[in-house]
């Protein structure tokens, strides 16, 4: 904006020193309505100003051609003689330019950005007064307090739900503990007197236990991972799958899985969290194909549509296309606890860790034939 | 269940301030047949280590032959205790478990950052939390050589 205006002054306007109008000049300075465009004399009295000026300041021609711009500041601003200090700046370097309150003829304050360009004769760079260009930022300033609000109240949430998962990582655990041990003493020091289905009703009982404990335990892990920062780097997506499955076969080595993974497939993410991925996904390819003859799980990735789809298939139980949706909410099972188990937090925390890096997560499946899981990882995760 | 002061203290010091812990630590290691003296919070397992306050009149030099020391502690936490511990020359040496309930990474970085010997979360499963304290009382009583005794 200010070297058009600037090159219109030098030519039209500013050639006309008295401050009458040149007519194009003021057609197209006029209906400029967003910024409002002063020219100042030397000494820095209003000269001429356009429509915008107008609208802003609030001011008729009449009321203001020929005061000191000063009027357009605050008090503070006055008495501290900043008006003055722009116009020198501008005399020294040219053009200057500042943020800060202005006041309108009413007396109301509006949040402005100010240019002023001071205007020499070409030939013999003798003064002939200055441009000023006030653009008026309250709705970006109000938004940008605003803004800053709200990254404080959501740093003051995060901090809370820190604490909170801390409390609960702490508190939640004690009382399950004291639950499970003195059912187990009971068993070990009153086991004798204890019969069949009270024995029963404990053994219930220490079942419940663990089982909230897991839930605890999951419900952290999910929490963990929307706190800090990613960190994109370069990740042996094969390697990792592989070790994976190495371990999940360690776990169950009589179960005979073909495990089928493309190698050098690497992406750009969290290496933490995309390790999670592949086992949250990994694990449930092995769970789900427990009761399943001739078992295969496959990992590997392909181009589609111009994106990398990292895709975790198998041939196990499967699961039903119409509760698809209900797949990656927490605590969501489609199977009962004594199909598989599980707490139901391992998608949830597939879902949130991929969307955290831009991506997006996919499930195809049919019952008793498997299920495929497919996941992007954002512009930069290819 | 307050430490006994006898002339030899039981080997193993439980910082521990819920009772239900306090119960099922004790007779665990009493299971091994193991004795337990228990403060129950941080200000007495300072006052006990440093025969100070309602110890005082316990011989400073005999400290037990291991702390388990929880975190969350009613007065001073278990990290506070760690790090007083840590900076008297009575008690560098004196071996430290943090046993606790958290699996928080910032603890567990913190505590081996403020001088503890090892880091063991309490485990939910009781028959893991008898065969956990099992482990501890055998490691630190039978195969850990001790820090020479300060007459």
């Amino acid at each position: 904006m200010t070297p058009l205006a600037r090159s219109n002054l030098r030519e039209r306007s500013l050639a006309d020193r008295a401050g009458t109008s040149a007519e194009p000049f003021r057609l197209l300075v006029d209906q400029i309505k967003d910024y409002a465009i002063f020219l100042l004399t030397p000494d820095g009295r209003v000269a001429t100003w356009n429509e915008g000026a107008r609208r802003l300041k609030g001011y008729e021609d009449t009321e203001i051609i020929g005061r000191h711009f000063q009027q357009f500041y605050t008090e503070v601003d006055r008495e501290a003689g900043l008006p003055g200090r722009l116009l020198a700046a501008a005399i020294a370097d040219g053009r200057v330019e500042s943020e800060g309150w202005r006041v309108r003829k009413d007396g109301t304050r509006f949040w402005a950005d100010v240019v002023i360009t001071a205007i020499r004769a070409e030939r013999t760079q003798e003064l002939l007064g200055f441009a000023k260009i006030t653009r008026d930022l309250s709705e970006r300033k109000a938004s940008e307090s605003q803004r800053e609000h709200l990254v404080l109240e959501l740093q003051a949430a995060n901090r809370e739900l820190e604490s909170f998962a801390y409390s609960v990582s702490h508190d939640l655990r004690a009382p399950l503990r004291a639950i499970d041990g003195f059912s187990q003493a009971l068993l070990e020091d009153y086991g004798a007197i204890i019969e069949g289905e009270g024995q029963e009703y404990l053994h219930r009982l220490r079942a419940a236990t663990q089982r909230m404990g897991q839930l605890i335990d999951d419900m952290l892990r999910l929490s963990r991972v929307t706190r800090g920062p990613i960190l994109r780097e370069r990740v042996d997506l094969s390697a990792v799958a592989a070790e994976i499955a190495a371990q999940l076969q360690a776990a169950d080595p009589a179960r005979p899985v073909q495990w089928t993974i493309q190698p050098n497939v690497t992406a750009k993410g969290d290496s933490r969290l995309l390790r999670l991925v592949l086992e949250n996904l990994l694990g449930n390819a092995f769970k789900f194909t427990s009761r399943t003859e001739g078992a295969a799980i496959s990992f590997w990735s392909e181009r589609r549509d111009g994106e990398r789809v990292f895709s975790v298939q198998d041939n196990g139980a499967g699961f039903d296309m119409t509760y698809a949706d209900q797949l990656f909410g927490a605590f969501q099972r489609l199977h009962g606890p004594t199909e598989f188990e599980g707490t139901g937090v391992g998608l949830a925390t597939v879902l949130r860790i991929v969307s955290r890096h831009g991506g997006r997560v996919e499930a195809v499946g049919e019952v008793d034939k498997g299920a495929t899981f497919s996941f992007t990882l954002g512009r930069d995760g290819g | 269940m307050v430490a006994e002061v006898t002339s030899e203290p039981p080997p193993i010091l439980l910082v521990e301030d819920n009772p239900d812990d306090v119960l099922l630590t004790r007779r665990a290691l009493a299971r091994q047949g193991l004795e337990t003296a228990v403060v129950k919070d941080g200000i007495e397992a300072l006052d006990f280590l440093f025969a100070e306050g309602r110890f005082a009149d316990r011989a400073a030099s005999r400290l037990p032959r291991f702390v388990l020391l929880d975190l969350k502690l009613p007065k001073v936490a278990g990290l506070e205790v760690l790090r007083r511990l840590r900076s008297d020359a009575r008690t560098r040496g004196l071996p430290v478990v943090v046993f606790t309930s958290s699996g928080e990474e910032r603890d567990l970085v913190e505590a081996f950052e403020r001088g503890a010997n090892s880091y063991v979360r309490k485990p939910i499963d009781s028959i893991q939390f008898g065969s956990v304290l099992r482990d501890l009382g055998h490691y630190w009583l039978t195969v850990n050589e001790a820090t020479p005794e300060r007459a």
